[in-house]
């Protein structure tokens, strides 16, 4: 690694990488070239361009190291077009761990390229004024409700129509606003249906909470119908997955360590999570700190330990199969980051086939990524859009009118998906409230 | 930007033409080595943009390689000499699929496992099964003659193929083959498939699509000495029974399999056969239980058939991923790819491990070994010359010892530019002046995919292949 | 000409012992090929002897046609020029027999039988039945990649053979391929030489892989009354789980003609298809219910033949259809080639739009292999019967598929080609062929084009 011993902030490198986390040879020296990456890569799959593959990616990464790639316009652009759904995982033979790679590549370049002022703008906003604080999320919240019920929306959207490029398809993409948001619920504990076998904690995200209030609720009471007494603790907030996927590394490890306390002051069971992009960062918080702070690894691997992803926890106990019948024809898209980042492929469809009358039909390239991957829809829309198409080609293959998935994310993308398709009537559902309604139809409890 | 670029990108537009040095630096490597960079990189869509690209070089006298998805191991899409390579990772359009007639007809670009689960549902699929075929296409397969575990009973590439449209050196198309048996002629397209891209540039292909067969058993056997396990091999083929797979890993290659793919090999064994018998019910049942009697009579500690398609599907996982899996405990390594009678497997195993003993270097053992195939792994580290040259002079003994045994020095990595000096271990003078013969047809020039194939007599035939990190 | 002959016979006999290079006139009589005998009859004991021919006979432009009686050259055009009946039946050793490695490398003029004998003892076979059968040498087989039956199941000599030695026309002994089951080695000359009947090169030499020969065999008729039920009978084996070792369809017209050469006595008046399955007695008697099945859904009869001399005979007529036509001089033996799914829709028209009762014409498919064969005997045969010729490749080609005429009379090979259209890959064939043997002294005139 080529030694750069003072870099100011901010400041373009010449050759290498500049000091802090870095791609380093001990995670691409198992890259062997053998290219078994490239078709599991959404973008390689689209563009078929090496720079724009996994074994491209690794390749030009180690060409920065090396000094012959400048970390510079053209690197950024193929690292940032990179979904981080870690399909490549999969795929590789020798183990590289590319999430990682990716990551520390992202981190440099956060640290050391000056991105265009707007762009810079947006992402201080973003990543920084905005994910971190609930109160500013709350309101932000409010504000979007009002703008979506107030028909402000619509009329925003029929202006933005006639202009070019892709405003319209972004503001498409905004989350519905679900009140009653689900940070009253933040400090409650929710008691258990029946006999209490479990005591978990129930990790709500910072947007979800506003957008997917639903499906949190739906979450809890999911949980409570499986035993479980669910603790919501206040003082969570963002698990830091977007600013990890965008290098900000820094910032996560803040966001990190107030999970830890929120979460490390109890022994619980499990730590709950519905949201794949979330759960998966959660189980890496360690790498956070193997590195830097490296005093707080301890406390994250503890807590990294008792993460599980809500699919993951039911299908390992004895999960409660007293449901009523939903006649459907479903599908069952995989969420990257868990099929690839977690390896949590079965679990979900262990709970679908558990549900009396529904129909499971596999969606061909289910492990493919549908394009949403955190705010990639929206900073990468064109890509974006050209994913969710052949997703939704795949969808009407298997002529299903109820699509699952187990990640908010995918739920937004696809659901963006089935709007803008001929078949509106389907139904685009996360696992969790699927289950909800089968209990609902069974125990008669109201959704 | 040169008006060489600018009259590419006139022929196919801005967005196929790759022509900064940041892209053509990702293009100097494929599965096995980096070299020179192109000198730009053309993504074509149509028949019609590989004939102008072609036609073009011809007049700049620039030489011209074809890509699939440069997973190949012999160095065969590469640009040793600069030069257009031609992309073929957008024209992977299935154009044609016909069940009545087992067919289809494919663009080169189509990935190999992408077509085998296009006809699955129907209960087809597309028999050549490399290694590498969630990545690799079957264009590179063509050029390769690409085999794979199940060649055993399928046979590879070229008993697949059935027609191809290939665009010469000169820019004309020629159609060989038919999309059926018999047409009279000289057999062009079993020519051009293994040719490695040298004799012309394939941009259709009609593959045969074979029908599932009714039942699939699998069937691990577990040895605590490896001599028995190649004993077994010929056993098995002695007693008429054609398995569909036999492969063979000795204890080394299964231990790093199984910690990365814990597919459930034993780890305490010295080495395993992974055999996979098919067709119908009855069949697969008597033969499996032949082959379990064979196994036992050659002292298998273990016979263990997989009870689930889960089961299957692991164990085949671990196999698939067997090179890879040595990536990780050995970032470097030289795969071998010598063929040799299987009734000598048993020799050859004894004189790898006397080669390995006396380079001083970890060898691996995975095997084809119901072809006789070999893919010894010679493990190194990079960054340690003196152990590669020694790694490279061991490589050379085992394929010399293969020549020697009336066999291969590649089974179905190719030659490219890592075995072309190795020619004349198994070719005369004369044999290879007869493939010169047939090169000078299609190829006077020599400009497409050169350097590649044919010794260039150059090298006295020393090893020039630079085996990069893990190649 | 006969002072150049007779330097050559002087020369050849330097090369080959005297004994080896023969000029009586019964013998050259017997190698005519198409109506040209040859000036000398050359028997070349080893592969350099061989090559030392040709080499001789392309200096002094004499043109050669390789075989081992000449027994089956009727496939093919009339040479242009025969000088020299090149006879390899002196060469027929096996090198490398390695029954426990299933594979065996062996000379040209090994008699088929022979060979099947040979290894037979091991349990093995080359599962072909090429035309002529046991008297079929292997260096005619390989050079014309001649198969049978079989080929829907095993293949043709193409996914068989391993490597060849050829001997070429610049003196030299040429190997490609090698004695190893899998082999990707530098170009597979191999399949070049395979079916180019002996126009570029003569092998000397073919290495191949050996199956071994399932241990029961029984074969099962269905009928199927017309060629539409018969299709739908294929196309019910073809989605059924089995896989015979080969399949028959055969036409009324051929079961007319099998009815009184084999008393052939079970057949109503319809198609039938004769399917062969092989394995162990459990897979035979699972064949045996699954097309059972087929019959019954399709409600037609099934039966299984007994094992007795009749079978025998249908299936050897079926094979060799040649050596029966042979006997016959003014036979037409046609082999049209077709995607499957078009095999019964061939028969369907040629029998309503192409053929008339004084053709006297049998035909049956090989409905699995995608094949028509079609015999006819017009006789005595109407002017202008060519045209019935040209009709019937005319229909193949509209059908995506090409007809070979395989045996024709004398007089009809003048008028009719052999193979057929040529495509635009033929300039690479012509070239080749001017690469191997620059001056055209293989087999003249004989091949695809003219070559």
């Amino acid at each position: 690694m080529s030694q750069v011993e003072t870099q100011p902030m901010n400041a373009t490198l010449v050759k290498g990488y500049g000091p802090g986390e870095a791609p380093t040879w001990d995670f691409y020296s198992k890259c062997i070239h053998c290219g078994l990456c490239l078709n599991a890569c959404p973008t390689y799959r689209e563009l078929g361009v090496e720079m724009d593959s996994p074994r491209g990616r690794i390749y030009q990464m180690i060409q920065v190291e090396r000094g012959r790639l400048p970390l510079a316009k053209s690197f950024v652009e193929h690292i940032d077009l990179c979904l981080d759904c870690r399909s490549c995982e999969t795929a590789c033979p020798s183990g590289v761990e590319y999430g990682r790679l990716v990551e520390a590549a992202r981190g440099q370049i956060e640290k050391y390229y000056r991105r265009p002022l707007l762009e810079s703008a947006l992402r201080k906003f973003f990543f920084h004024f905005l994910l971190p604080h609930r109160r500013r999320l709350e309101f932000a919240g409010r504000v979007l409700r009002f703008y979506q019920r107030s028909g402000l929306e619509a009329l925003t959207r029929a202006l933005l129509k006639p202009f070019p490029g892709r405003l319209a398809d972004v503001a498409r993409l905004a989350p519905r606003m679900e009140r009653p948001f689900f940070t009253e619920r933040l400090g409650t504990v929710v008691p258990a249906v029946g006999t209490r076998r479990h005591c978990v904690a129930f990790f709500a995200g910072c947007i979800a909470n506003l957008s997917f209030a639903r499906l949190n609720e739906a979450t809890v009471r999911v949980l409570a119908q499986n035993g479980c007494e669910v603790v919501i603790p206040r003082d969570q907030g963002c698990c830091g997955a977007l600013h990890v996927h965008a290098g900000i590394r820094d910032l996560a490890r803040d966001l990190a360590r107030r999970n830890l306390d929120a979460f490390l002051a109890e022994d619980f069971d499990a730590i709950i999570t519905n949201a794949a992009g979330c759960g998966s960062v959660l189980k890496e918080y360690p790498l956070l700190f193997e590195k830097e702070q490296p005093e707080e690894l301890e406390r994250a691997r503890a807590f990294s330990s008792r993460v599980k992803d809500v699919t993951e926890f039911l299908a390992g106990i004895e999960f409660n199969r007293e449901m009523g019948a939903i006649k459907a024809r479903a599908t069952y898209q995989d969420p990257c980051h868990l099929s690839h980042a977690q390896r949590i492929r079965t679990a979900p469809r262990k709970l679908l086939a558990a549900v009396p009358g529904l129909e499971l039909v596999e969606l061909k390239e289910s492990e493919i990524c549908c394009g949403s991957a955190g705010v990639y829809n929206v900073a990468h829309n064109e890509m974006a859009e050209r994913l969710l198409a052949g997703k939704m080609r795949r969808v009407d293959e298997t002529g299903a009118d109820l699509i699952l998935t187990a990640n908010p994310g995918c739920l937004l993308q696809l659901r963006a998906g089935v709007a803008g398709s001929k078949s509106r009537h389907r139904r685009v559902m996360h696992v969790v409230e699927l289950l909800d309604e089968a209990y609902s139809l069974r125990s008669g409890h109201t959704a | 930007m040169k008006s060489f670029t600018r009259e590419l990108i006139r022929l196919v537009g801005r967005d196929a033409v790759l022509w900064r040095p940041e892209d053509l630096m990702l293009y100097e490597y494929d599965g096995l080595s980096s070299l020179r960079q192109p000198d730009a990189v053309v993504l074509p869509t149509t028949t019609d943009h590989v004939v102008g690209i072609v036609k073009f070089a011809a007049r700049e006298k620039v030489p011209v390689v074809a890509r699939g998805a440069g997973t190949g191991l012999s160095g065969g899409a590469v640009t040793p000499e600069g030069g257009i390579l031609i992309g073929f990772s957008r024209m992977k359009k299935i154009l044609e699929i016909d069940l009545e007639n087992q067919r289809a007809r494919i663009q080169p670009g189509v990935v190999n496992l992408d077509l085998s689960l296009a006809v699955s549902d129907q209960g087809y699929f597309y028999a050549p099964d490399p290694s590498s075929q969630k990545a690799c296409t079957i264009g590179g397969n063509v050029a390769e003659n690409s085999g794979g575990p199940h060649t055993l009973a399928y046979g590879v590439t070229t008993n697949h193929v059935l027609g191809l449209e290939v665009v010469l050196p000169g820019g004309e198309v020629i159609h060989t083959g038919a999309a059926h048996w018999g047409r009279p002629g000289y057999d062009l397209t079993g020519l051009i498939v293994g040719s490695e891209g040298t004799l012309g540039i394939v941009t259709e292909i009609t593959v045969r699509l074979m029908r599932k067969p009714e039942a699939v058993k699998t069937l691990l056997a577990v040895y605590d000495r490896v001599l028995d396990a190649t004993r077994t091999v010929a056993a098995i083929t002695a007693r008429g029974i054609t398995p569909a797979a036999l492969e063979m890993m000795d204890g080394f290659t299964l231990r790093a399999v199984e910690d990365a793919t814990h597919a459930g090999y034993p780890k305490d064994s010295a080495a395993v056969l992974l055999i996979e018998v098919e067709g119908l019910l009855e069949n697969v049942e008597e033969e499996s239980d032949q082959i379990e009697a064979v196994c036992r009579e050659d002292h298998a500690r273990d016979v263990r058939r997989a009870k689930s398609n889960e089961e299957r599907e692991l164990l085949w996982r671990g196999r698939k991923n067997a090179f890879g899996a040595i990536g990780r405990i050995s970032p470097s390594y030289y795969v071998q790819d010598g063929v040799i009678p299987r009734t000598r497997l048993p020799e050859m195993l004894e004189f790898i491990a006397g080669v390995a003993e006396k380079y001083k270097l970890q060898i691996g053992n995975i095997f084809h070994a119901g072809d006789g195939n070999l893919h010894p792994l010679l493990m190194f580290d990079a960054r340690d010359e003196a152990q590669h040259q020694r790694v490279l002079k061991a490589a050379r003994e085992i394929m010399a010892k293969c020549a020697e045994m009336g066999g291969s020095i590649t089974g179905e990595h190719g030659v490219g530019i890592e075995k072309n000096e190795l020619m004349p271990l198994i070719f005369s003078p004369d044999d290879l002046d007869a493939m010169r013969k047939v090169k000078s047809v299609f190829n006077p020039a020599g400009e497409f995919n050169p350097a590649k194939l044919l010794p260039s007599g150059k090298m006295c035939g020393e090893l020039r292949v630079q085996v990069s990190a893990g190649a | 000409m006969i002072t150049a002959l007779d330097r050559a016979q002087t020369e050849l006999a330097n090369i080959v012992g005297a004994a080896r290079v023969v000029s009586d006139e019964g013998t050259r009589a017997s190698l005519s090929v198409d109506g040209k005998t040859p000036g000398l009859a050359v028997y070349p004991p080893s592969a350099q002897q061989t090559a030392e021919v040709l080499r001789y006979a392309s200096h002094e432009r004499l043109a050669v046609i390789p075989c081992r009686n000449a027994t089956k050259l009727s496939i093919g055009n009339p040479p242009r020029d025969y000088d020299i009946a090149l006879c390899m039946k002196e060469m027929n050793r096996v090198w490398h027999y390695e029954p426990e490695d299933l594979t065996i490398s062996a000379e040209p003029g090994m008699k088929f039988g022979d060979f099947q004998h040979f290894v037979g003892r091991h349990g093995l076979w080359l599962p072909l039945n090429p035309p002529g059968g046991a008297s079929a040498s292997l260096g005619g087989i390989v050079a014309t990649n001649a198969s049978g039956s079989y080929r829907c199941f095993y293949g043709t000599p193409r996914d068989m053979a391993l490597g060849v030695k050829v001997a070429t026309t610049e003196g030299k002994v040429v190997k490609a391929g090698g004695r190893v089951v899998k082999n990707v080695a530098g170009y597979d000359l191999t399949k070049l030489m395979i079916g180019s009947f002996g126009t570029l090169g003569v092998i000397v030499e073919m290495s191949f892989k050996l199956f071994p020969r399932p241990t029961e065999r029984a074969t099962f008729v269905l009928t199927a009354g017309t060629l539409e039920k018969a299709r739908e009978i294929r196309r019910a084996l073809q989605l059924s789980p089995i896989r015979p070792l080969r399949a028959a369809l055969l036409d009324a017209s051929y079961m007319e003609f099998l009815k009184e050469s084999e008393h052939l006595k079970e057949c109503g008046g319809g198609c039938e298809i004769w399917i062969e399955v092989g394995g162990s007695e459990r897979v035979v008697g699972r064949c045996s219910s699954e097309l059972k099945q087929i019959a019954l859904r399709a409600n037609e009869t099934f039966r299984e033949q007994e094992r007795n001399s009749t079978m025998a005979g249908v299936w050897s007529r079926i094979d060799d259809s040649y050596s029966g036509v042979r006997a016959n001089t003014d036979d037409w033996l046609l082999r049209v080639s077709m995607a499957v799914s078009a095999v019964e829709e061939y028969m369907i028209r040629a029998n309503r739009d192409q053929l008339r009762p004084e053709h006297f014409w049998r035909c049956w498919a090989e409905p699995l292999g995608g094949i028509v064969h079609l015999w006819l005997h017009p006789h005595p045969e109407p002017a202008g019967f060519e045209e019935v010729i040209h009709n019937l490749r005319r229909l193949g080609e509209e059908l995506g598929g090409s007809l070979v005429v395989e045996i024709a009379p004398f007089a009809g090979k003048a008028k009719v080609d052999a193979w057929g259209t040529i495509g635009d890959d033929f300039e690479v064939m012509r070239k080749l062929k001017d690469a191997f043997d620059p001056n055209h002294i293989l087999s003249p005139g004989r091949f695809v084009g003219g070559l």
